[in-house]
């Protein structure tokens, strides 16, 4: 009889599993424990936590460290993965040819064409024209009133107006005629005087109409076809907002530039071939799969991607003391995602779609420096520690232990930097693969496509569900049920889509409504942990074919995610595959199936030997 | 008595009302009704919280005679109404952020808050330095890599 610690340090929890086998080689399990990973994992600072988690497991069994015999730690092949997002369309507006924007409260309601003029030249401007009046921050709302009363009054065609501050509404209350106003406009020096300009204010609850079709604007300022083809960007950035101002200068233009994002070389065990980036990721995972296996990707210097590729290989080369040029990119994985961008030269910070790609990559060594850690456990705390095998393989004997399986089975790890997958087959043998791109990637897209520029924050958009605070006492879920609260909620999250972490609600400040942000993760997820799972049981199903894979477990700590595991489901319907979360030992749900599995295969030599 | 939709602010009888106006702006400028009401004496927590329980808005306002301004809502204890400002010290934006937030209430839109709206636009952060950007890149793939799963 004997009692056995295995250990799996995995990049970002440390797991153990103590069990005791019997005389006949038969396996109980007495204890487990979890902790966060001490550092990077491989590094012999992991020890700390190894051993805070062995004393956690050894607590309730009212065991000695030195009661241990032995104890196993998972051999990891080292895998890190980064991602880095390409732009690759733009649009650039030269001299400011438009705003829309979207101000909580626009002034009055409908369409208005005139002449831009300044508020301060209202005075010598003719009776005959039309005008768009600009009134700077720097006017109160009573005088600019009071101003335009008497131009109207003087019989002058005053048809809208155009305000730095938040006052339309103040403007037109106090105003003998009603003209559209929009409003909140930051940077009104920039607006062009002198220039023919149409203003557009749509009824509460609608959005703009003529300013977003092509048709009307062409009709407005009569342009011809080609000056038509050009203000299609214009139209586009214009569609689903209130308010709206369009202004035809003379040299104006705006184009949808394509930015150079740089070529990839991908290079596999047969072939090699090259994809542009800006060519979409469609277009480049097709290529991916051509030349497939792999053996090195290679991007272009002076780039995002290769700037992100040189900085994975120079810390992994660190990491496993290694130099860098023995160190390839072995695998990615491209999304197209679109990126709202800031327009050039826009009025009041408008933005405009532009398309990316979003780039994970992986890159792999054959073996982490475990053997050091194992010698430094063993140094600590005396008792014998070694590597006790090959992570994939124990991770696929800790899964088998889920009720209802058996091989052919394949495991998932969904991680942070990389996908990894398992197979074994009825007669034992076992494949694995790792894959860029997984919950880091997931966060890079959500970042992107929402524009909040705050990793922080989109990583708990990732993890959690979402809330919209009605008032000050209830949240709404975004499953539609309501909770209400004893005391009042921070009035800064009143109103506010709200994640809803663990450690209380986070406000998201953005304007973007609580059903665009769910699309937006949920598409994120789907675009990489769909895929690639996809991706990953392909690779290691027989003859490539998943319908021969009977059963699909997931493991580590995604598994645990409120949507992936049923996403990941509903796409393996199709191939007739028994999909879940594993529940390794029938009591500790995806967790600990490596510790759990160095266990097992240590008592199954015994008994072999 | 007040059976209009409209934003109730009680005032107590030496409030100093003019100072009010920029928080009556703001609630014109978001576009909801209010009434204004002179009232008894009384403590401004009470009398802004009577405004909240009586408008049919359930939102509320008091100002007393020392120029302070409280916002109440129905569903708030007494003591502790939403923002108190002092009129006499704030600044007319600040005021002015009472109304919009008074509307805002009503309309289950997000707040804005003064110190840090485009009303009182911070000092623009400096550019950062070339040197620093790649010992962040390290730090944030080092991050990164702690992070893990």
């Amino acid at each position: 009889m004997a009692y056995i610690a295995g250990v799996d340090v995995g990049n970002n929890t440390t797991e153990v599993a103590i069990g005791e086998i019997d005389s006949k080689g038969e396996v109980s399990f007495l204890s487990s424990a979890i902790v966060r990973t001490v550092s990077i994992k491989g590094t012999i600072q992991n020890a700390m936590g190894v051993i805070d988690a062995l004393d956690n497991a050894l607590k309730p069994l009212a065991m000695q460290r030195k009661d241990l015999p032995l104890i196993l730690i998972n051999e990891a092949a080292p895998v890190i993965g980064d991602v880095a997002m390409e732009t690759i369309t733009e649009t650039v507006i030269t001299e400011s040819a438009m705003i829309g924007h979207n101000p909580a409260t626009p002034g009055g309601q409908g369409l208005a064409f005139g002449e831009t003029i300044s508020f301060d030249s209202l005075s010598s401007a003719s009776s005959t024209g039309q005008w768009i009046v600009v009134i700077p921050g720097l006017t109160d709302f009573r005088a600019a009133a009071e101003r335009l009363n008497e131009a109207m009054s003087a019989g002058m065609q005053i048809v809208g107006a155009i305000a730095q501050n938040d006052d339309a509404v103040l403007i037109h209350n106090r105003l003998l005629r009603p003209i559209p106003i929009v409003d909140e406009v930051a940077h009104i020096d920039r607006v062009p005087l002198g220039m023919p300009a149409a203003i557009e204010v749509a009824a509460t609850g609608r959005t703009v109409e003529k300013l977003s079709n092509p048709y009307d604007i062409a009709t407005i300022f009569q342009l011809d076809p080609e000056e038509t083809r050009r203000i299609v960007p214009i139209a586009r950035a214009l569609m689903g907002i209130r308010s709206a101002v369009v202004i035809k200068t003379p040299q104006g233009d705006i184009q949808e530039r394509r930015i150079p994002a740089g070529k990839l070389a991908i290079i596999g065990e047969q072939q090699k071939t090259e994809a542009q980036i800006d060519e979409g990721a469609e277009a480049i995972m097709l290529r991916v799969e051509e030349v497939s296996p792999l053996k090195e990707i290679r991007a272009e210097p002076g780039t995002n991607v290769g700037g992100m590729f040189e900085q994975v290989r120079k810390v992994m080369a660190e990491l496993t003391d290694q130099p860098v040029h023995a160190i390839t990119v072995r695998d990615i994985l491209a999304v197209d995602t679109f990126k709202p961008q800031k327009i050039l030269g826009s009025l009041a910070g408008e933005f405009a779609l532009g398309n990316a790609v979003g780039l994970a990559a992986m890159v792999e060594t054959h073996k982490l420096p475990m053997q050091r850690l194992a010698r430094k456990i063993e140094e600590e705390i005396q008792v014998p520690c070694c590597v006790g095998g090959v992570e994939a393989e124990m991770a696929i004997y800790g899964a088998l232990t889920t009720p209802g399986t058996r091989a052919p089975l394949a495991i998932l790890d969904l991680g942070g930097g990389s996908t990894d997958a398992a197979l074994i087959t009825e007669e034992g043998a076992i494949r694995s693969i790792h894959l860029a791109g997984a919950g880091e990637m997931v966060t890079l897209l959500i970042d992107t496509e929402l524009g909040l520029e705050d990793k922080e924050l989109c990583e708990d958009i990732k993890r959690y569900p979402l809330g919209k605070v009605e008032s000050l006492f209830h949240i709404r879920h975004e499953d539609g049920s309501v909770q209400f609260f004893q005391s009042p909620l921070d009035p800064r999250l009143f109103g506010r889509v709200v994640v809803l972490t663990d450690g209380g609600a986070k406000p998201i400040n953005t304007s973007t409504g609580l059903d665009k942000i769910v699309a937006v993760r949920r598409q994120a997820k789907h675009k990489v942990f769909v895929h690639n799972a996809l991706r990953a049981l392909k690779r290691i199903a027989p003859a490539g074919n998943i319908r021969l894979i009977h059963f699909v477990v997931l493991v580590g700590g995604s598994a645990l995610d409120f949507e992936i595991p049923k996403m990941i489901s509903d796409a393996l319907m199709e191939y007739a595959v028994v999909t879940g979360r594993a529940n390794v030992r029938g009591i500790e749900g995806p967790r600990n199936a490596v510790a759990t599995g160095l266990v097992l295969s240590h008592a199954e030599r015994r008994a072999a030997s | 008595m007040n059976q209009k939709p409209a934003v109730l602010i009680l005032l107590s009888p030496s409030a100093p009302a003019d100072l009010l106006q920029p928080v009556l702006w703001g609630m014109e400028e978001e576009g909801i009704p209010f009434e204004i009401l002179q009232a008894a004496n009384g403590s401004i927590q009470q009398l802004a919280k009577q405004a909240a329980d009586t408008s049919p808005l359930n939102v509320g306002m008091a100002q007393g005679g020392d120029g302070m301004v409280a916002l109440h809502h129905r569903d708030l204890p007494a003591e502790t109404p939403l923002f108190s400002v002092d009129s006499k010290s704030a600044h007319p934006l600040n005021l002015r952020c009472v109304g919009i937030n008074a509307a805002r209430l009503v309309k289950g839109q997000p707040l804005v808050f003064y110190e840090q709206s485009e009303l009182n636009p911070a000092p623009e952060r400096a550019p950062d330095e070339g040197g620093s950007l790649l010992e962040e890149l390290v730090a944030l793939v080092l991050d990164e890599l702690v992070k893990g799963h």
